[in-house]
């Protein structure tokens, strides 16, 4: 319950700033649409080919979108130190580090409704068997994206490079998560939804976010410092 | 706030140890705060003040030693009140947006009530609603002034506190310290004579170490000590002589 409050808490203030600077959801909206064109322009694909690259178009975009999103907050955050002040709160470390797993994830999931429905319209990618099957995926993925950058944002915030540190730690990382995602979303863009493997990397990605979960449960203490 | 019959009698640091990139910044320091009490922790530039009171605060971590009240088993409720060298403000919320959100976090009673009796008695009414970004430094440090005693602290921690305030200002600071006279206070001060007025008790920190420490006595001990003061640091004059 205290996690939860402290989420809502951190969400609020993220949106707050945003209300007041109006900085981040643009810029997320124009790289969404310039991405999206780049990359019709440059495959200029087929619909039976659809299944071979879209699913990776539009999780890179996706990841890409996250990183701007993570390097944003945690600069405001270090800004003046309010980080410490954050953390200086009468709240666990660990409930901190969860809270703000949690309020990163509702934003990734923002993130996706902008992202998704320009994607989809510039590729004409609306998945053909199973398109509810894409729910799943997406909450799956951004809890992914949400448990393993902030437990890594935590981390470079305490070096003095951490904008350039955050990408070189988090991309190796999320390797399988990125394979997993992509694996699952091209299933549904074959004529026959194959179970077996939409399961497995359901399941997949299900495992990965319980141990980046649980390790960012049992590094808090260390990584939540100034 | 820690409910009254678990508030924590003993304000005791020992022996705390801590380096930093090879360099022993706080080297094997003990001492007691008191509640009701005000020390002043006074200490040439390096002496290891901030660092000091950055691991009292908890913000960093000792190698060795221990503070009891960041052992408590009720830190949870415990609230320190910090005030370092950064504003800890968000500059594009408003005066409004960060109070309320620290309070929020801090778990602070009766919000509304005790951002307005803040905001009225800095002087920051009027901007209120304002980004804290359009502020000038004062105004901004005495926005921290009050995001620090929101949340009724338990334990007061500043760190320069009079940098960049002027003499209203710094009077307001010394208001709010004297309202809460019933929790211990440490404050860093360069400027001694005002650093001496405000404390009961004082101590000197040189390279790490409490090289002298004493009770306020009077008027003429703060000549003495203010004439004696570069004497103390060279070493010149030891522990109970000046």
């Amino acid at each position: 319950m205290e996690m939860l409050k402290t989420a809502i808490l951190l969400i609020k203030k993220d949106i707050q700033l945003e209300k007041n600077t109006g900085q981040l959801s643009g810029a997320i909206l124009l790289f969404a649409l310039l991405a999206g064109t780049i990359f019709s322009m440059a495959f200029l694909p087929g619909q039976n080919q659809l299944q071979n690259f879209f699913p990776g178009i539009y999780w890179f975009t996706q990841i890409f979108a996250v990183m701007l999103v993570l390097n944003r907050s945690f600069i405001r955050d270090t800004e003046n130190s309010c980080q410490t002040a954050i953390l200086m709160a009468p709240i666990s470390r660990e409930m901190l580090l969860l809270a703000r797993i949690f309020a990163n994830y509702l934003l990734f999931l923002l993130l996706s409704v902008i992202i998704s429905p320009v994607l989809f319209i510039l590729f004409d990618a609306i998945p053909i068997s199973g398109p509810f099957w894409l729910l799943p995926i997406v909450l799956l993925v951004n809890y992914g994206l949400a448990s393993t950058g902030s437990l890594l944002a935590a981390l470079a915030t305490s070096t003095r490079i951490s904008d350039i540190l955050l990408p070189v730690l988090l991309l190796p990382v999320l390797i399988p998560l990125i394979l997993a995602a992509i694996e699952t979303t091209r299933v549904l863009y074959f004529s026959q939804l194959d179970y077996n493997q939409l399961y497995f990397w359901l399941l997949f990605m299900l495992i990965y976010n319980i141990i980046s979960t649980l390790i960012s449960y049992l590094l808090a203490p260390y990584l939540m410092t100034e | 706030m820690i409910a009254e019959k678990n508030r924590i009698k003993n304000y005791q640091a020992s022996n705390l140890k801590f380096s930093r990139d090879g360099y022993n910044i706080i080297n094997d320091i003990s001492f007691k705060l008191s509640p009701g009490q005000i020390t002043a922790l006074f200490g040439p530039n390096g002496a290891g003040k901030s660092t000091l009171l950055k691991l009292l605060a908890g913000i960093w971590k000792p190698d060795s030693g221990k503070i009891s009240w960041l052992n408590h088993p009720d830190l949870k409720d415990f609230n320190i009140g910090y005030i370092g060298h950064e504003l800890f403000l968000y500059k594009d919320l408003t005066a409004r947006e960060n109070l309320e959100f620290f309070g929020q976090l801090y778990k602070t009673n009766n919000l509304n009530n005790k951002i307005k009796n803040l905001i009225k008695a800095a002087g920051l009414e009027l901007w209120l609603n304002e980004p804290v970004r359009k502020y000038s430094r004062g105004m901004q440090q005495k926005l921290t002034i009050c995001r620090t005693f929101l949340n009724s602290p338990d334990l007061l921690l500043l760190d320069e506190p009079f940098t960049g305030l002027d003499t209203k200002s710094a009077n307001f600071l010394i208001k709010l310290i004297n309202q809460n006279r019933n929790i211990p206070v440490l404050f860093t001060s360069h400027n001694i004579r005002q650093g001496f007025k405000l404390a009961d008790n004082w101590m000197i920190l040189q390279a790490g170490k409490i090289i002298k420490r004493s009770k306020k006595q009077n008027q003429d001990e703060l000549d003495t000590f203010i004439k004696n003061y570069d004497k103390i640091l060279a070493g010149d004059i030891l522990n109970g002589d000046a």
